[in-house]
């Protein structure tokens, strides 16, 4: 037999990977954000130790958590406080929440504490300096909160099918880092190793409040019946997660930064594409099978009054028995895995071949992870002013004629307009022809934008058909910022969604989804075209666990028997 | 007040928006004053005083009057170098890089310390930088080093009689050797930067114009958020 050495598969096309309704059915990876920062803090023995726990019964109060690294030292400080009912909202707009909290830089003394106090709990209202790093709030799962409490109180475990339902105690309403309000901005960040990658400091915050609502449930039933009361089962404990409640902010957060979604997306195909090239062994076809038959009792046990989500999770569901089935007759050996993809595409919709693309992912983690190390990137742009007009017009008709193919004279094309509110700058939609602010509209219709440019660009060229890109840009400078994205942006394969954001068909959820999946979220629970409930770290070890063996196989957590 | 090199940029950004800059001249001009602030240069306090041009001029698209090889001339025609002075520091910078050296020149125009940021860039990417021009007392030199962001400067007083130019000329040369950059020192990011209270007032208010007045109708539907009754 010739000594072959399997060819890497080309990567998946960008009109393909890029498709909105495809990003909008991402699941988590491996080289999701909660997975990275897990593996981190398992294979670096993170010390995570309460240094104040000043609660009352009812879960008021002051918790500290001091964490060591072995490149430094942290605190997180958390203040829990009663919320009024009519103050309870996930949205930007809320000035009030149940807990508030910070992840700071080294050690926090009595002045600074008493500073956090102050400032901490009014969020977006307070200022901080560069020794904050993550500045965050939560909301209590009412629901589960009192159910929980009532049980442990009672020396009962909770039914483990309501954290099927709803996975977690709190759930997170923003998670801020990145300078805003004076924290520290993310250059501070780039040299340590501890949170260099994207959202890292925010991941593990969010990680931290896992650890508090669990110690907080069993402090306030201890303290509601201290002799019946039991501590939550560490089953249990495993399978609670960190909720959170994202809206149409996440949005303009794609748009705005296509490099950093190129580079998420390229280490997801390039992954992919690795992945593929192995011959498929039995061990890993076992592996396989077993990731697609907890995979599809995470999905089973998803719930969500969402019409589209649901029909979407049933017919995942569907398509994955059909898969196992296909999967079980082949053979082992090169090309399982690509014809397996390939039967994928042919006969499941997107939700699927996502959900394999992310399982396969699982296979090879020692070709995998590492690309996980390589998530973030320096985003600038450079203009091309000497770049030939002719050839800037061939750029966009050869790399963007997605965008060129919308009819903009069509009504529905431009039918929503993207806008911040003058209401805490939350970012809305609005309906052109209906509600005013058009003229202060968000450049998010970067397809609209390409096309006004492209018309602009060939009048331009009539008159001075030898002009260069400055030329275009002197005479008409509104087209600059279009201009050096598309310029940057041809150079690579992803980083365009592929969409008009102002259609009036498109669902920004779409986007929402693909951010939170890269962050590692899973139960996807929309609660209208614009909104979104998630689940963080359901599944992932507890602080106690740091230090014992880990084999980093703790995606689509799936409820645990025999616990009550 | 302190504030992140961030808070600086976006609020820059959104001021700029707010003034009606163009997608592309927003981000440049932020990022030219939150440059300014890390070479502890008083980006923020340069931009106040620019605002007083920038709020009273209509945006218009500057005149190229001549271009060669090695020339290009600019009319600004009375507006700041903050509005869309990037693109032709990228043609200039284009040239020399081509050819060697390369002058620029932009007369009429206004807030001639803020280009520096621009031409930091073009410092960075190995070109030697002399940018000259004058006010009614002084002569003023930058000098860039190839590869370095920081200029020297130096100012002189100038003969009174004179009538200064409302101009500045920028040489380009490619030779000799590039140094290499220090990084921004993490110490300065980590310090944050102080900014009058009242100039960052201005910025927010400028901020507000690109918000729109929220509705009853907007706020119930416009952001989609669900019930929080749970």
């Amino acid at each position: 037999m010739p000594n072959t050495v399997p060819a890497i598969p080309a990567l998946r096309p960008a009109s393909q990977v890029m498709d909105l309704a495809r990003l909008g059915s991402h699941f988590q990876s491996p080289l999701s954000f909660v997975r990275s920062s897990m593996r981190r803090m398992m294979q670096q023995h993170w010390h995570i130790q309460r240094s104040c726990f000043d609660l009352d019964g009812q879960g008021f109060g002051t918790a500290i958590y001091r964490i060591d690294t072995p490149h430094g030292h942290y605190h997180c400080v958390i203040f829990s406080a009663y919320l009024p009912p009519e103050k309870r909202s996930d949205r930007v707009i809320a000035d009030q929440w149940d807990v508030t909290f910070v992840l700071v830089k080294g050690d926090v003394d009595a002045e600074q504490l008493a500073d956090l106090q102050r400032n901490v709990p009014l969020q977006e209202a307070g200022r901080f300096d560069a020794r904050v790093l993550v500045l965050s709030r939560a909301n209590r799962s009412l629901r589960n909160f009192d159910r929980f409490l009532a049980a442990l109180a009672e020396g009962q475990q909770p039914d483990p099918s309501q954290l099927a339902e709803v996975g977690y105690l709190y759930r997170t309403t923003a998670v801020y880092g990145n300078g805003k309000f004076g924290i520290a901005d993310f250059g501070c960040l780039q040299d340590n190793p501890d949170f260099n990658q994207p959202f890292s400091a925010q991941m593990f915050t969010v990680y931290l409040l896992r650890h508090f609502s669990i110690e907080q449930i069993n402090h306030m039933a201890q303290a509601l019946d201290p002799q019946r009361a039991v501590q939550l089962a560490p089953a249990l404990q495993r399978y609670l997660g960190v909720g959170n409640a994202t809206g149409l902010g996440m949005a303009p957060f794609l748009i705005n930064h296509p490099q950093l979604v190129e580079r998420w997306i390229s280490t997801r195909e390039t992954a992919l594409a690795l992945v593929l090239a192995q011959p498929a062994d039995p061990d890993r076809l076992v592996r396989l099978q077993a990731l697609l038959a907890r995979a599809r009792l995470h999905v089973e046990q998803s719930r969500t009054e969402d019409q589209r989500q649901h029909e979407q999770n049933l017919q995942t569901l569907a398509e994955l028995a059909l898969l196992t089935t296909w999967l079980g007759a082949q053979a082992t050996g090169a090309g399982l895995w690509s014809r397996l993809l390939a039967w994928a595409e042919a006969q499941a919709g997107v939700g699927c071949q996502e959900l394999l693309a992310s399982l396969l992912l699982e296979l090879y983690p020692e070709q995998v992870t590492p690309l996980a190390e390589h998530m973030g990137v320096n985003e600038s742009w450079q203009l091309d002013a000497q770049m030939p007009l002719g050839q800037l017009r061939q750029l966009i008709e050869q790399q963007y004629g997605w965008a060129l193919e919308y009819d903009f004279s069509a009504v529905d094309a431009e039918h929503f307009f993207w806008y911040r509110s003058a209401e805490k700058e939350e970012p809305r939609l609005g309906m052109r022809a209906e509600e005013p602010g058009a003229e202060k509209e968000m450049q998010l219709g970067i397809a609209r934008n390409i096309q006004q440019c492209h018309a602009a660009l060939l009048k331009h060229l009539q008159l001075e058909p030898q002009a260069l890109t400055a030329h275009f840009l002197i005479a008409q400078p509104a087209f600059k910022g279009t201009v050096r994205r598309l310029q940057g942006m041809a150079q690579t394969t992803y980083g365009e969604i592929r969409a008009n954001l102002l259609a009036r068909d498109m669902l920004p959820i779409h986007l929402l989804r693909c951010k939170l999946a890269f962050f590692g979220a899973g139960k996807f629970d929309p609660k209208s075209s614009r909104w979104v409930r998630i689940t963080l770290f359901q599944g992932a070890p507890l602080v106690s666990d740091i230090g014992q063996p880990f084999a980093d196989d703790w995606n689509f957590a799936v409820r645990p028997q025999g616990e009550r | 007040m302190r504030v992140s090199l961030n808070e600086i940029q976006v609020m820059c950004r959104k001021a700029f928006e707010g003034m009606g800059f163009a997608p592309g001249d927003c981000e440049d001009a932020a990022e030219l004053v939150g440059w300014l602030q890390l070479q502890g240069l008083d980006g923020v306090g340069a931009l106040e005083k620019a605002l007083l041009y920038l709020q009273a001029e209509a945006a218009q698209p500057y005149a190229l009057s001549h271009e060669d090889d090695a020339l290009l001339v600019i009319d600004a025609k009375g507006q700041s170098v903050l509005r869309c002075a990037a693109t032709v520091v990228e043609l200039a910078v284009a040239k020399a890089m081509r050819s060697g050296q390369a002058e620029l020149r932009i007369h009429h125009c206004h807030n001639r310390l803020l280009l520096l940021g621009y031409l930091s860039r073009a410092a960075v990417q190995g070109l030697h930088v002399q940018a000259r021009w004058e006010d009614a007392r002084q002569c003023h030199l930058a000098d860039f080093t190839a590869g370095i962001q920081r200029p020297a400067l130096l100012s002189e007083a100038r003969p009174a009689a004179d009538t200064a130019e409302q101009g500045i000329r920028v040489l380009f040369s490619r030779h000799g050797q590039t140094a290499t950059a220090p990084a921004n020192p993490q110490s300065t990011l980590q310090q944050g930067f102080t900014v009058n209270e009242h100039t960052w007032q201005r910025l927010k208010q400028l901020a507000e114009h690109i918000l729109v007045e929220s509705t009853d109708a907007s706020r119930r539907h416009g952001a989609g958020g669900g019930s929080d009754a749970d």
